[in-house]
Formats: C-alpha cells, sequence, structure tokens
C-alpha cells in the first residue's frame, strides 16, 4: 500500500549572522556589497613565528547582548555565535514564540563543535588527573551542544540535531531543514551553521596539508579564482535561517524573503584532501532537478570558491560542464570579503543569496586581479552587480568529499 | 582556617560560580537553595579541590545533605 503525501513549500523568514564583516544581517550585507573585507592579521594570539597571519576574525562580538552569564560559561564560542545568529533571525521574521507550539519549532547546525577545547583539557588531565578536568567542557566543545543551547534559550522541542560534513555542513544543515519541513517534521526549523575556526590548533592542523594562504597581506591572502590565488583563509562566525512551510509562513503573515526551492549531495569518494571532479557536476544537478528547473534558469551562482588551486579549478569545470552550451551566469565567490567560515560558509552563503534575489544586486569577488586561464568565467571581479535574480545556486564542498548545492528562489505565492 | 572563614570562602565561591547573590549562607542551606544545579556542583567543589590543594571523593560529595554537612567536611580537609 502506498501513501500519498504533501510536500510542504519551504521559505525564509529571517537571517541572522554574525560575521568577520559584522555582527548584524544588514550591516554584513552592505560591507559585502562595497567591497569590505573583514580579513585581517590575527590579534586573538601571538603570530610572529606562526605559519598564518591572517584571518576573518571576530572582535566586537558581546555574547551577553544575547545570552545571559551563566549560558556564556556554559557555552563555547561557536555555540554564542549560533545563539547569537538565531535570535536575530527570530526578530526579522518577527516570530512571537509565546505564540508558536514549541513542538512545532526545530534547530538543525552545521558544526564541528570546538574539539581545540578537549586539548586545554587533555593537557591538564596528564599534568593533575582525571578529577581536574574542567566539567563544563562536555556543555562547551560537543558538535551536539550547540543546537542544544539554542534550543534551550528558545524553549522549543522539535528536531534537534548538528550535522557535519565539513565545509558543507551549512548547506547541509538547511538542505536537510528544507526536507523535514516539506514532510512535515516541523512548521518551523531555524538552521544554519557555526564556525569558531581561528585556533592555533586547527590553523596549525590545516597549514599542514597544505589548504591555507600562507600570505601575510590580508589583502592577498584569499584570491578566489584569481592566478594568484594561494589557498584559503579562516573566518570565523554563524548564521541562522527561519525556515517554514509556506502555509505556516503564510497563516502568521510572515515577511516572506524567498523560497529554498530544492538541494542536491555528492560525495567525491576519491581523496582526503582533493576535489573530484563529476560529483561536482551531479550535485548541482540533483538540486537543479529537485527544484525542477534547468540551469538555464539560474541568474547567478554563489561559488564554493576557497581560493585554494584546486577546488576554484574544478568548480570552473563543474559548471563549465553542466551548463555545456548554455550561458553561464555570473559568479562570486563571497570568501574574499568573509574568509572561509567552514561550517557556517553555506549558511552565510545562502544568506547573500537570499538578500541577492531581495535587492537585485550580485555581490562581488573581491581583491580579483590576475586572470587564470584555467577559471575563465564571469567572477563579478571587485564591483556589486545590478540584475534580477529569481534564481541562485549555492555550492558548498567540504574536505573529505562531501558536496552540498541549494537552489534558492524568488517567492511567488502558490 | 576557622569555620567563619570556610564559610564566607565557600559563600564568595558559590557567588562567582552561580552568578545569584546570595547575602549570607546558613547551614539549612542545600545546593538547590543556593540556585546551583550539578555543573555548578563540580565546579563549586572543584574549585575548593584546587584552592587548598585537597581531594573531595565521590562518597564525599554524596554524604553532602546542606551546606552544614559541606562546611564540617570542609573543615576537616583544609584543617587536616
Amino acid at each position: 500500500m502506498t501513501t500519498t503525501r504533501q510536500i510542504n513549500k519551504v521559505v525564509v523568514t529571517g537571517i541572522g549572522m554574525i560575521t568577520p564583516l559584522g555582527c548584524e544581517t544588514e550591516q554584513v550585507w552592505t560591507a559585502l556589497l562595497n567591497g569590505s573585507c573583514g580579513i585581517k592579521t590575527i590579534t586573538s594570539f601571538d603570530i610572529t613565528d606562526f605559519p598564518i597571519a591572517v584571518g576573518g576574525e571576530i572582535l566586537d562580538f558581546d555574547p551577553l547582548a544575547y545570552m545571559d552569564i551563566k549560558k556564556v560559561d556554559r557555552t563555547g564560542r561557536s555555540a554564542q555565535f549560533a545563539i547569537a545568529a538565531t535570535k536575530q533571525a527570530l526578530n526579522m521574521a518577527n516570530i512571537d514564540l509565546a505564540a508558536e507550539d514549541p513542538d512545532r519549532i526545530g534547530i538543525l547546525i552545521g558544526t564541528s563543535g570546538m574539539p581545540e577545547l578537549l586539548g586545554e583539557q587533555m593537557m591538564i588531565m596528564k599534568e593533575k588527573g582525571p578529577n581536574r578536568v574542567n566539567p563544563l567542557v562536555v556543555s562547551r566543545f560537543r558538535a551536539s551542544m550547540a543546537p542544544s543551547h539554542v534550543g534551550m534559550e528558545l524553549g522549543v522541542h522539535g528536531i534537534n540535531t548538528s550535522i557535519n560534513s565539513a565545509c558543507s555542513s551549512g548547506n547541509d544543515a538547511i538542505g536537510n531543514a528544507m526536507n523535514h519541513l516539506r514532510l512535515g517534521t516541523a512548521d518551523i526549523i531555524i538552521a544554519g551553521g557555526t564556525g569558531s575556526n581561528i585556533t592555533p590548533i586547527a590553523l596549525a592542523t590545516t597549514n599542514r596539508i597544505g589548504a591555507l594562504s600562507k600570505v601575510r597581506d590580508p589583502m592577498a591572502a584569499c584570491l578566489p579564482f584569481d592566478a594568484a590565488r594561494s589557498g584559503f583563509v579562516y573566518g570565523d562566525g554563524a548564521c541562522m535561517l527561519v525556515l517554514e512551510t509556506e502555509a505556516h509562513a503564510l497563516a502568521r503573515k510572515a515577511p516572506i524573503l524567498a523560497e529554498i526551492a530544492g538541494a542536491g549531495w555528492s560525495f567525491d569518494a576519491f581523496s582526503e584532501t582533493n576535489p573530484a571532479l563529476e560529483p561536482r557536476i551531479s550535485c548541482m544537478k540533483w538540486a537543479i532537478k529537485d527544484a525542477d528547473i534547468t540551469p538555464s534558469d539560474i541568474d547567478y551562482i554563489n561559488a564554493h570558491g576557497t581560493g585554494t588551486k584546486q577546488n576554484d579549478f574544478i568548480e570552473t569545470e563543474a559548471i563549465k560542464k553542466l551548463f555545456g552550451t548554455e550561458d553561464i551566469p555570473p559568479i562570486s565567490s563571497t570568501k574574499a570579503a568573509t574568509g572561509h567560515l567552514g561550517c557556517a560558509a553555506g549558511a552565510v552563503e545562502t544568506a547573500f543569496c537570499v538578500l541577492a534575489i531581495r535587492d537585485g544586486i550580485i555581490p562581488p569577488t573581491i581583491h580579483y586581479s590576475t586572470p587564470d586561464p584555467q577559471c575563465d568565467l564571469d567572477y563579478v571581479p571587485n564591483t556589486a552587480r545590478r540584475k534580477t535574480i529569481d534564481l541562485c545556486l549555492n555550492n558548498s564542498s567540504g574536505l573529505g568529499g562531501q558536496n552540498c548545492s541549494l537552489i534558492i528562489r524568488r517567492y511567488k505565492n502558490g | 582556617m576557622t569555620r567563619e572563614e570556610i564559610t564566607n570562602e565557600l559563600k564568595d565561591i558559590i557567588i562567582q560560580i552561580t552568578h545569584k547573590p546570595i547575602a549570607a549562607l546558613s547551614d539549612g542551606d542545600n545546593w538547590q537553595s543556593i540556585g546551583a544545579d550539578s555543573l555548578d556542583k563540580v565546579q563549586i567543589i572543584m574549585a575548593l579541590e584546587e584552592k587548598h590543594d585537597i581531594e573531595i571523593l565521590d562518597e564525599d560529595i554524596a554524604a553532602i545533605t546542606d551546606m552544614h554537612s559541606f562546611i564540617d567536611l570542609l573543615e576537616k580537609k583544609i584543617n587536616a
């Protein structure tokens, strides 16, 4: 026996973000369109003899503006970013939690937790014994604790989980949330990603695999699609989106910003560090099929565009093969401005797609100066570009081979 | 340390960890009445262990019924 199930349309009604470009959505968006760069010389630890000198640090984030001192004690920085972004997003979405059924609100967050906190405790355990480790570390480091803390702050009881597919995690969380909402698991899911990436151990380990730019000039370190690109630059931050079923959003007369229309996933099954071409193509194809569109419908691509030699070449090739003889729309990498926010990257970039649709403008790839013959598409160099945008494709890929692409569509009722 | 000194020190540590004001600590207070949950409790005990280089065993913790019994235990451990 088969049953017929209604598939709900899923819409975005709120965005919150904490990024190196600012700690509020409209501030970040304005800075991005103006060509500002959030990458700076690292100041949170001594980089004098450190191989990596630049990153998208967040120096003006005050967790106490979003949570009480006790919650600050019990959370890692990445969960604090997620709580802040969630509260901003709920505010933009005009959601009165008291008027909602808490059983129907879920939280999905792409995060790797804060494993570096365990390192400190291992040193303490070695020196002083197992009874001297900090009991709060469990609450601070685990990946599952970011959604847990957000859910506790809001008092909501729907699906609550973390997702990790490395740098694909943000898109992955939004795509999974979309499917949960389509099937009716919840009415609202607050989904996105968070990452506190600029720590000595994260930079040292990622540097050892050759993925990071060693350039010490903040304005020349992250150069997506440029011939002089030398690796990616980490950034900190979070982005959370309020996703709702269309019916729920319409019933509460919510401001609808855009629709999450499709998601595609693929896995390279190839290498721990190097990307594979065909799965990149199939990932975009699945997303396009899921949204019931064709490549030629897409008006803008927010690329994964990390600034590594391999990623930017393979992504360019994949896009060319996807479009074949069709015209390829403008592509940009906003990582040149924000840095690579790791598990939050896909979520921030999905939010940028939503805002690009809202305002009819494509954010630029800043710091672009030297064309690479192997990367020969239109990357919207240096200056934002006016264009009516109805459909965006947002690509994310993770170290290890996980890919996730999303389709973001201008909302039309019905 | 005198019992009064230990009581005052304990009160300060409780305030520091729970972030809740306490005017005075009375013998009849317990973890709940001072607003300490299980994580606060472990932190309070660890702070005292660190400060005085003492060890409070799990069976000692289980025997703490109120602040009176806790201060008794601290008096014994700190002044041993």
